[in-house]
Order: C-alpha cells, then structure tokens, then sequence
C-alpha cells in the first residue's frame, strides 16, 4: 500500500498506527534503484534495514491478523 | 437592419470564442525514475483510473512491460499488460494503490502529486485500509 506518513517517518510509527497493537510484523520497501527489499521487523528493530519513510512510499506491511492502519488523508497538490 | 444584425452576432461569436472558459487547476505532475526491472510506486491517480492511463505516463511508452498490484483482500496479484490488455485482470487502479511498475528500459513515470491533509494529524487519520 501507499503510506502518507511524513517523509523521514519511523517504521515503529506504522506499528503505532495500527490497531490492534501488536498486530504489526514487519514493514517492507523495495528500493527501486538497487532492486533490493528494505525490512523493519518489530519485534527486532535492531536488526532491520529499514530505518526511515518517505511520503508516498509503497510498502508491504504484514500482520499476524486481520488489523486497521491508520494514516494521515491526502490530498491533490496545486 | 439585417447587416447591423449580422455585424452584431458576428461580435457576439466573436467574444464568445475569446472568453476564457471556466478554470480547472492543473495538478502539479511529479515525475519518478523508474529502474530496469519492477519497480514498487504508490499510485496517485484517482480511484477508478484505468491501468492504461499508466501506461500513457510512462515515459519511453515501449518501456512498460506489465503493472501488478496485490489485492490485500484475495492475497493474489492482479497485472495489467499494455501488449495483451483483453487478458488483463488489473482493470482500475485506485488512489494510494502501491503498484509493481515493470519496464525492459530506464523510464520515468509522470503522475499527480499529493500533499497530506493538513487536518488529519499523522496516525490519527481514518482508517485507511485493511491488511
């Protein structure tokens, strides 16, 4: 999905957002110029590649069950 | 009287042709890079557009090889291929759709650009989507 978090977002914001907590397993981005998946895992921050958002990135976020996710609404520029 | 009728409805189409029509606001266009291979973009296009409107933004347009989305609900991709549209099952994209964009060439993508809503404060919007 696309995510309207600000850019410079932390992942662990997208864990906040979701509801119920906990639900949150990881949130992974492709980086299109190298070709390579980006991953924050929340249950080990630690050892995740994944340490900042950007408005408009497009993202898989994975749950351990059905979840809502919460994010700001936008709209058109100009 | 018929030549000053004439005169006159001949000055009304004139100024009818120079009016200005209503004013639409253009949307401001922000233009990605687009890698040789899949790349993953948030589509800003309004919901109902067609995958084809995609392809017309794509810049070379021989570029794009196919478009996949995931559908969260059915956990199954569907694509939409510009060679083979009728055997497409990607048939509208929405907006904030996160698409698989795949092109044989260096491209770049054109699409509107969107700005958050200043009156939904950061995580504390509508429930967006289900995952």
């Amino acid at each position: 999905m696309g995510l309207t978090f600000l850019d410079g977002a932390a992942p662990s914001g997208v864990a906040e957002a979701i509801t119920p907590a906990g639900a949150l397993e990881s949130v992974w981005r492709l980086d299109n110029a190298t070709g390579s998946f980006q991953a924050y895992v929340a249950a080990a921050p630690q050892a995740s590649d994944l340490t900042s958002l950007q408005f408009l990135d497009a993202a898989f976020v994975c749950t351990g069950g059905p979840a809502t996710l919460s994010m700001p609404a936008v709209l058109p520029a100009g | 009287m018929r030549r000053r009728t004439a005169i006159i409805l001949a000055l009304a189409s004139l100024v009818a042709l120079t009016l200005p029509g209503p004013t639409t606001a253009s949307p401001v266009i922000l233009v990605r890079n687009l890698s040789v291979g899949c790349n993953m973009v948030t589509a800003t296009f309004p919901t109902g557009t067609l995958p084809s409107a995609l392809a017309d933004v794509v810049s070379p347009p021989t570029a794009l090889q196919t478009i996949w989305r995931l559908d969260n609900a059915s956990r199954s991709f569907q694509a939409f291929m510009p060679q083979a549209p009728q055997a497409s099952d990607l048939t509208s994209l929405n907006l904030l759709d996160a698409a698989f964009i795949c092109v044989d060439a260096a491209a770049t993508i054109a699409m509107p650009t969107v700005a958050s809503d200043p009156a939904s404060a950061p995580h504390l919007g509508q429930p967006f989507d289900r995952v």
